[in-house]
This record gives C-alpha cells, sequence and structure tokens, in this order.
C-alpha cells in the first residue's frame, strides 16, 4: 500500500498545480509523442523496407538516420501548429473533464495562479513540438537553410501561429462549456479557415484566369502575368501575393466576426474574474484580427491599379492592332525585328575574342567587354512583333519573304541580323548564311561570327552518346560519323571550340548533303539557294584550318585599361594560331577531318 | 500566491449573507432572489424539489458559478472570496477529485492548496470514513466517493460548512458516523452549516431551521422542532369546491375531489371550523413523518406557485 499517512503540505501549491497541469496534458501530449516515436521508428527502418520504400519517401540509400529525419517535417510542423490549440483546450476544460473543476474552485488558490501554471505547461509542450519541427528541417539542410532572415521569418511566423493558437484555445472557454463544442471550435476553426482560403483562392484564381485568358500573349507579358509553365489560375495567384492577401482579410474578418459574435454572451460556470480575463482575451484576438485587417486592406488598394493598368495596356493594344494593320510586311519585319535581342558589333572584333579571355574569369560586369553594337539598342515592341505574328497567320509567304530579303541582303544589313532573320526561316538557313559569310566574310570578324554560328549547331555535351541527333535539319547520327575526339584544353576556350565543331559539321554536310540525298532535303535546297556546292565546302574546311586573323594588340590593350590581367594568354595565343586539325587528337580521330592527310 | 492573507488560523464561525441572488442556465433561472442568512455558528437546512436551485447556490457561494446579480458576503468578519474559501469547506452531492489520482494523492492535492489543512484532523476523518488510499478515484464506489469527498472538503476544519446532499450512497452504518462526526465537529469547533438533504430526518438532527427553496426562491424558513413536531393530514370530504381554509398554519390542496389539509399541531380547532360551516363534512387523520410533511409542503408551495 502506499504511503500517505501524512497529508501535510510536501510540495508548494504552485508545484502541485504545475504537476495537475502537466498531468492534465499527458492525456493529449502522450499520443501526439507516440506518433512521434513511431514515426521515428518507421524512418529508421525504412532502408529495411527496400529501396522502393525509400524512393517513395525520395530518401537516398546512403542518407544517415538523422538526416532521414526530415521527411517528418511536414508532420511535425503540422503537429506544432495544431498543438498548441488543443493543449490549451485540454488544460481549460481538463479539470471539468478529469471531474476536479468543483476541487479547483472550493480552494483557495487565485485565478492568476491557476492560469500561470496552465500557460507554462502549455508553452512547454509547445515549445517541445518546436523544437522537434526546427530539429527535423535542420536535420539535413541545404546551403540556404541557414540564412539569417529565413530562419528568422520561420521562427516569428511559426510562434505567431502557435501564440495565435494557443490564444484560441484559452478563449474558447469564454465561448462554449462544452468540452467537445471547445475540442470542435479548435479543430473546426482552423479547417475552416483553411478551406475558405482555398475557397476564395479558387474563386480569385478562377477569376484571375478569366482576365487571363481574355488578354493577349502581348499584355500578359508586358504585365509580367505567367501562366506558360504550368497553365493553371494557382500560378498565377502564387505570383501575386497581393490577391493571396484579400483571401487572407477575409478569412481574418470571418474569424473576427465569429468572435465577436460568440464573445457576446455570458461565461457561466466561472468566477467574475476568469470570465473576464476570457472575455477580453477573446476581444485581444478579435482586435488583432481586425487591425490586420484593416493594414492589409490599405495594401491591397494596389490590386484595383493593377486592373486599371490591365485595361490600359488592352486599350492601347487594341490602337497598335489598328496601326500595324496598316503596315506593309517589310515594315513589320524590320521593325519587330527584335525587341530583346542586341545584335553583335562586326567593327569591333577584338571585342568578340575578349569572350574567350573572360571564358576564364567566374564572373564579370564589366558591360564595355560585350560585344554588342552601343549604337543599336534594342528596337521593336512585343506589340509590333505579335502584329507580325498576326500577319503571319493571314500572310504567311510575305513575311517568310520579307525574313528572306533580309537573309540575302549581304550589303545592307550586318551579319549578325542575317542570322537572326534566317533563324526565323530555318536552322538550314542560318548554316547556308554562316557558310556564305565564311567563304565571302570580308572581316575576321564576321568569319568569327559564321564559324560560331556553325559551331553552335553541334551539341558537345551529347558527343559520343549512341543518338541520333537533330543537326541543321539534317538526321545525322554521330554513330555514322567518322570516330574524332578533340584535345581537352581547346575546347576550353568558346572560340576554338566552336571552330573544332564546325569542322566537324563542315565534314558532315560534305559526306551527307553535297551528294543530295533524300532525307536531306531541306538541308540540300538551302545550300543550293546559298550556290554551296562541294567546292564551297571544302573552301570552307580550308579556312576553318587556317589560323583565325586575331590582331593581338588591342586586346591586350583592353585588358591592360580594364586592370585584368591575362594570365592564359599564351594559351589563348597557341589555341588561335594553330590550324584546325590541331584541335583533334590524331591517334583517335579519322583522317577525315585533317587537312594534312587528306 | 495568494495564500498569505489565507493562512490566519480561524477561531470563531463564520456568517454568511446571500441577497438576491440571481442566475440562469439558459432560459432556466436556477436562482431567482434568493435571499438568506446565516448567523454565526448557526446551522440551516435547504429543503427544496430537484431542480429548484440547491446545488447552484452552494456553487454561487464557492465562486464556481458567476452570479448575475446578488451579493454573497461572509459576515463576523467581512473577508474577501479567498480567504473566505480558506475557512469554507464543502462537500458536493459528486464528489469532485481528478479520476486519475490515488485517494491518497487527492488529499495531498489538497493538503498542498489548502493553507489551513489539519493533516491531524484529516487522518482522523479517514480512519473514521475507512478510506482506503491506495485507491484510485475513478475506482471508487458511490459510497467511498462520498467517503473521500468529506475528507477533502473538511480536513481544515472550515468555520463554514456547505454540505450539498452529501450522504447519497452512503451506508446506513456510515451514514450513522459521519452525522456523528459533523455533530461532534460542531460541538469541538464551532462552525456555520448549510445542508442540503432530501433526508428530512438528517436535517432535524443537525440544523437549527430548514429553509423551503423553489424554483430558485426562498419561500418560507421554519425551525427545525417546529418542523419534526407532529404533523398531521386532515382529508375532508364533502366540502363545497368555492371553499377555502380561514385559519392559520394550514397547507391546503385538492386531491380527488377530497381537500387535504397539512396541520401542525392540535388539529381539533380546524375541525371545529369546518364544521361550523360545513356541517356536512367528513373528515379523516393522518399522522406524517417529517418527510411527508415536507413533502406536503413542498407540493402546497408548487401549488401557489
Amino acid at each position: 500500500m502506499m504511503q500517505f499517512q501524512s497529508q501535510t503540505p510536501t510540495q508548494s501549491p504552485f508545484t502541485a498545480l504545475l504537476r495537475k497541469d502537466i498531468r492534465l496534458a499527458s492525456q493529449l501530449m502522450l499520443p501526439a509523442l507516440g506518433i512521434v516515436a513511431a514515426l521515428a521508428v518507421f524512418v529508421a527502418v525504412l532502408p529495411l523496407l527496400g529501396l522502393d520504400a525509400m524512393r517513395s519517401f525520395n530518401v537516398k540509400q546512403e542518407t544517415a538516420l538523422l538526416q532521414r529525419l526530415e521527411i517528418l517535417f511536414p508532420i511535425l510542423l503540422g503537429m506544432a501548429i495544431v498543438v498548441p490549440g488543443w493543449i490549451a483546450v485540454t488544460l481549460t476544460f481538463g479539470d471539468a473533464q478529469r471531474r476536479g473543476s468543483t476541487l479547483v474552485s472550493m480552494l483557495p488558490v487565485a485565478s492568476r495562479t491557476k492560469w500561470i501554471s496552465k500557460l507554462i505547461v502549455a508553452i512547454a509542450c509547445t515549445m517541445l513540438f518546436t523544437a522537434f519541427t526546427i530539429s527535423a528541417a535542420y536535420a539535413n539542410p541545404g546551403p540556404e537553410a541557414f540564412i539569417f532572415n529565413n530562419i528568422a521569418w520561420a521562427l516569428g511566423i511559426g510562434v505567431a501561429v502557435q501564440l495565435l493558437g494557443m490564444c484560441s484555445g484559452f478563449a474558447t472557454a469564454a465561448f462554449t462549456r462544452s468540452t467537445v463544442a471547445a475540442y470542435v471550435l479548435a479543430v473546426g476553426l482552423p479547417i475552416a479557415a483553411l478551406l475558405t482560403i482555398v475557397a476564395l483562392d479558387w474563386l480569385v484564381g478562377r477569376s484571375a484566369y478569366f482576365l487571363f485568358t481574355t488578354s493577349t500573349a502581348a499584355i500578359r507579358v508586358e504585365l509580367g502575368i505567367d501562366f506558360d509553365e504550368s497553365p493553371t489560375f494557382r500560378n498565377w495567384v502564387r505570383a501575386h501575393e497581393d490577391l493571396r492577401q484579400i483571401v487572407c482579410l477575409v478569412t481574418l474578418l470571418l474569424c473576427a466576426l465569429f468572435c465577436a459574435w460568440r464573445g457576446r454572451g455570458r461565461v457561466a460556470g466561472h468566477g467574475d474574474s476568469t470570465r473576464g480575463s476570457r472575455r477580453t482575451l477573446a476581444w485581444c484576438i478579435a482586435t488583432i484580427l481586425f487591425a490586420v485587417l484593416i493594414v492589409n486592406s490599405i495594401m491591397t488598394v494596389q490590386i484595383s491599379s493593377y486592373y486599371s493598368k490591365l485595361t490600359t495596356e488592352l486599350r492601347k493594344q487594341g490602337e497598335h492592332e489598328a496601326q500595324a494593320q496598316l503596315k506593309s510586311t517589310a515594315e513589320l519585319v524590320d521593325e519587330s525585328r527584335d525587341f530583346t535581342r542586341q545584335f553583335r558589333n562586326t567593327q569591333q572584333c577584338e571585342q568578340i575574342f575578349l569572350y574567350d579571355y573572360m571564358a576564364f574569369r567566374s564572373t564579370t560586369s564589366d558591360t564595355s567587354f560585350h560585344p554588342y553594337r552601343p549604337d543599336e539598342p534594342a528596337r521593336g515592341s512585343l506589340l509590333d512583333y505579335y502584329a507580325l505574328a498576326r500577319r503571319y497567320e493571314t500572310r504567311p509567304e510575305e513575311v517568310i519573304d520579307a525574313y528572306r530579303a533580309i537573309m540575302h541582303d549581304s550589303v545592307g544589313r550586318e551579319l549578325d541580323q542575317r542570322f537572326y532573320a534566317a533563324e526565323n526561316i530555318g536552322p538550314e538557313a542560318v548554316i547556308a548564311v554562316a557558310l556564305r559569310a565564311l567563304v565571302d566574310a570580308p572581316t575576321p570578324c564576321e568569319q568569327l561570327l559564321a564559324t560560331e554560328e556553325l559551331g553552335a549547331r553541334i551539341d558537345l555535351e551529347q558527343m559520343g552518346l549512341e543518338m541520333v541527333r537533330q543537326m541543321a535539319g539534317v538526321r545525322i547520327s554521330f554513330s555514322d560519323l567518322p570516330p574524332f575526339a578533340f584535345r581537352e584544353t581547346d575546347m576550353q576556350i568558346p572560340t576554338c571550340g566552336y571552330r573544332a565543331r564546325a569542322i566537324v559539321l563542315v565534314t558532315a554536310l560534305r559526306r551527307h548533303c553535297a551528294s543530295a540525298p533524300p532525307r536531306a532535303y531541306a538541308m540540300t535546297e538551302a545550300l543550293a539557294e546559298f550556290g554551296i556546292d562541294d567546292a564551297t565546302l571544302d573552301k570552307c574546311r580550308a579556312i576553318l584550318e587556317a589560323p583565325l586573323p586575331v590582331s593581338w594588340e588591342p586586346l591586350e590593350r583592353k585588358a591592360a585599361e580594364s586592370g585584368y590581367v591575362v594570365k592564359r594568354l599564351s594559351q589563348l595565343k597557341d589555341c588561335h594560331d594553330c590550324n584546325g586539325s590541331a584541335f583533334f587528337k590524331p591517334a583517335e580521330t579519322d583522317p577525315a577531318y585533317l587537312i594534312a592527310d587528306r | 500566491m495568494t495564500t498569505n492573507d489565507t493562512t490566519t488560523s480561524s477561531v470563531s464561525a463564520l456568517g454568511l449573507e446571500c441577497r438576491g441572488l440571481a442566475l440562469s442556465f439558459g432560459s432556466v433561472r436556477a436562482l431567482d432572489g434568493f435571499n438568506l442568512t446565516l448567523t454565526a455558528g448557526e446551522a440551516v437546512g435547504i429543503v427544496g424539489r430537484n431542480g429548484a436551485g440547491k446545488s447552484t447556490l452552494f456553487r454561487a457561494i464557492i465562486g464556481a458559478e458567476s452570479l448575475e446579480r446578488g451579493t454573497i458576503l461572509s459576515t463576523t468578519p467581512t473577508l474577501t472570496r479567498l480567504p473566505l474559501l480558506a475557512r469554507t469547506g464543502f462537500v458536493p452531492d459528486t464528489l469532485s477529485a481528478y479520476d486519475w489520482m490515488r485517494v491518497g494523492e487527492s488529499i495531498a492535492y489538497v493538503a498542498a492548496l489548502q493553507p489551513n489543512f489539519d493533516a491531524a484532523w484529516s487522518r482522523e476523518l479517514q480512519a473514521l470514513l475507512e478510506l482506503d488510499l491506495d485507491v484510485r478515484v475513478r475506482d471508487l464506489s458511490r459510497g467511498m466517493q462520498a467517503r473521500l469527498a468529506f475528507v477533502l472538503g473538511l480536513s481544515h476544519k472550515p468555520d463554514l460548512v456547505l454540505l450539498d446532499e452529501p450522504l447519497l450512497g452512503v451506508d446506513a452504518v456510515t451514514h450513522d458516523a459521519v452525522l456523528e462526526m459533523l455533530a461532534r465537529m460542531r460541538a469541538t469547533h464551532p462552525c456555520t452549516m448549510l445542508i442540503a438533504s432530501h433526508q428530512l430526518g438528517d436535517l432535524a438532527r443537525l440544523t437549527d431551521r430548514v429553509v423551503f427553496m423553489d424554483r430558485g426562491r426562498d419561500v418560507i424558513s421554519i425551525n427545525t422542532d417546529e418542523l419534526a413536531s407532529g404533523s398531521t393530514r386532515l382529508i375532508v370530504r364533502g366540502l363545497s369546491l368555492e371553499w377555502k381554509p380561514n385559519f392559520d398554519r394550514v397547507h391546503f390542496r385538492r386531491q380527488d375531489g377530497a381537500c387535504v389539509l397539512t396541520l401542525q399541531g392540535d388539529v381539533e380547532p380546524a375541525i371545529k371550523a369546518i364544521l361550523a360551516n360545513e356541517p356536512s363534512a367528513r373528515f379523516e387523520r393522518v399522522a406524517l413523518s417529517i418527510n411527508e410533511a415536507c413533502a406536503d409542503r413542498l407540493r402546497a408551495m408548487e401549488d401557489r406557485s
């Protein structure tokens, strides 16, 4: 028999209250901790369930046990959000639920003392689950996880949500005498709030999607509206947090109204001071929610400006389209040439070579090294481009002819502009323009641009794979090509890499297209359009074999002016000054690629 | 903590004054202008039908229910709520103790929170009531629960004792022992008692007077001696429907065509008075126990209201 022979006080009153409240809380905490423990055991034995099970939880085989706990994060986060409210309800109604309410009332203990004890226990339980959640979140941290702002925001928001839940839980006693009703409130309110958010989110999203579908592509881009990745309204809502605030506002308003409505009644079963403090607590929550509502309302005024902007853009587009219909196709093509692209300046060759120099640097922010035409800013607009697209829908031949005219205009147009026009016709046209430019190139820069265009048609990353590549419209399998291997050091320099790959492309065209097999019809036609035959291809190969006509003096001067030190200048010079055949490893390369052996 | 002002040992009984107590649960008015004055050292019984508001009255006195109107003040001396609770012992009709605790733990819990807890007196009570300290509260029988309620409520030798149907489910032997204990406690430790019970015999044994309560109101207060002295039920037939008694100290109602009169003391003057007006009246006398007398009073109260 246990010894309770002397009931003289052996513990302080507050300790007795704390022990009692801990025991009350345990009826909720023990099952919750049991769930956590069961999940932890599951995570521990996950490897025993096989690779498929691990893969289904996105866990790698080599992941350590502590790091695997990361997969519990969503569950622990949910529990950390829900537990404060439930614990508060359990502690508030626990005395009555466990038949001790009258005993509490008949003992001479101040209400304040009783509630401090309950608050301490509630906070301790909350912190326990918060600690679990944080531990799970940082069990396997990425490099971005330890950014202070992220941690501060996450903790701040988390603690705010938990405090709100706890206050709501304690305040439920102001609204109901029934324990069941209190739990329903503590569980039902967050669920109702969540459902409201989802429902309103859906409604707002549907409205947004309706607007999106009625607007044109031009307006979508102008306004930064993006449904492209996944054409659902949720993407749009995600991108526009201001609308999300409206949803939150309505939810908070509903909560506040609920508090106000339920808080108006008297609270039976509790003393005046208890009733008063609970009602005060309930009103505090309602007031905070209302204040948040006001602040958010002010913040969401910008929504109206968004819609007025949309209306303005719609009107602007309508007027622009009417004017665009009056223009000739050539004018439209010229004006919509590219509203974002900057064309490279073929008169300042050394800047193109600086790309090679910059390839040795991790980053550069010196825009003076960018080889674009400073005198030609981006021109045209998306509305012009959109008008041209509309013209293409009705009269495609006119648009193609306009582009073709630019593509062939070797006198009035820069080479880069001709490449852009060729791209709008097809990749075969780009190759044909590049081959013709390579043969006819009046300047070293144009020769370099043409080489770059040719080299860019081959994806080095896919080299060596047994796969068929769509190479400039000609279905050529690398496995059909004679074997070759590049010197790796040269491939680190972009210009040399393009030159080496251009040699491969010209060799492939020489073997497959010049003889005009049926499957290479489009390419053959393009080559014929620019008068490129086997002799021209041989000439191109010979040009690619010769060292690039680089003048190193301006390059070195430019580098010195900018304060850069060209540590590997000798390597650059070696690369540019060598013959094209030298880019290949002779032992692993078919002689077809090598001039010296032909 | 608030125990500093509550640790003073009690030296005398407390008086209590309830004025105009009003409290509703929804549409039900549990207390409706209830008034009661307990002088220090007095023992008062509360009698009323189920739902009359007796338990609510007790809960209001200890502060477990919040009043809509009215005041509850201790007199001689005037105390605020916590000091009053420190000198008040309450035994509810249903045991209030945490169900997971053992009996001994429950008593220890009260000992920690009750500054006037008297360990020696508590042990005496435990021995008298034969409590098994190792049993969990949830496993106690109805009778044992009542015994524990006595220990929890009275272990600090309160100056004001509130007993709300305290002996429900208690066996006859324990019943007698508890009444004995209460009488002894009152004799050795002057205290004021307020007892609600349907057992009028108990009230007659313990209290000085009885207050009848109906629908939250105090209706009448009668000295216990008077209540216990012989009451007679007089069933009178042959009276006209319009007849009503015109003499004092009688409760009157009609039943199955007859008039039922409950009278205290000598019934002959009442019979003579009736025969003077209605010579054909026929009488039947029934001697009443105190319980029957109370029941008749309660019925009469209902009829009047």
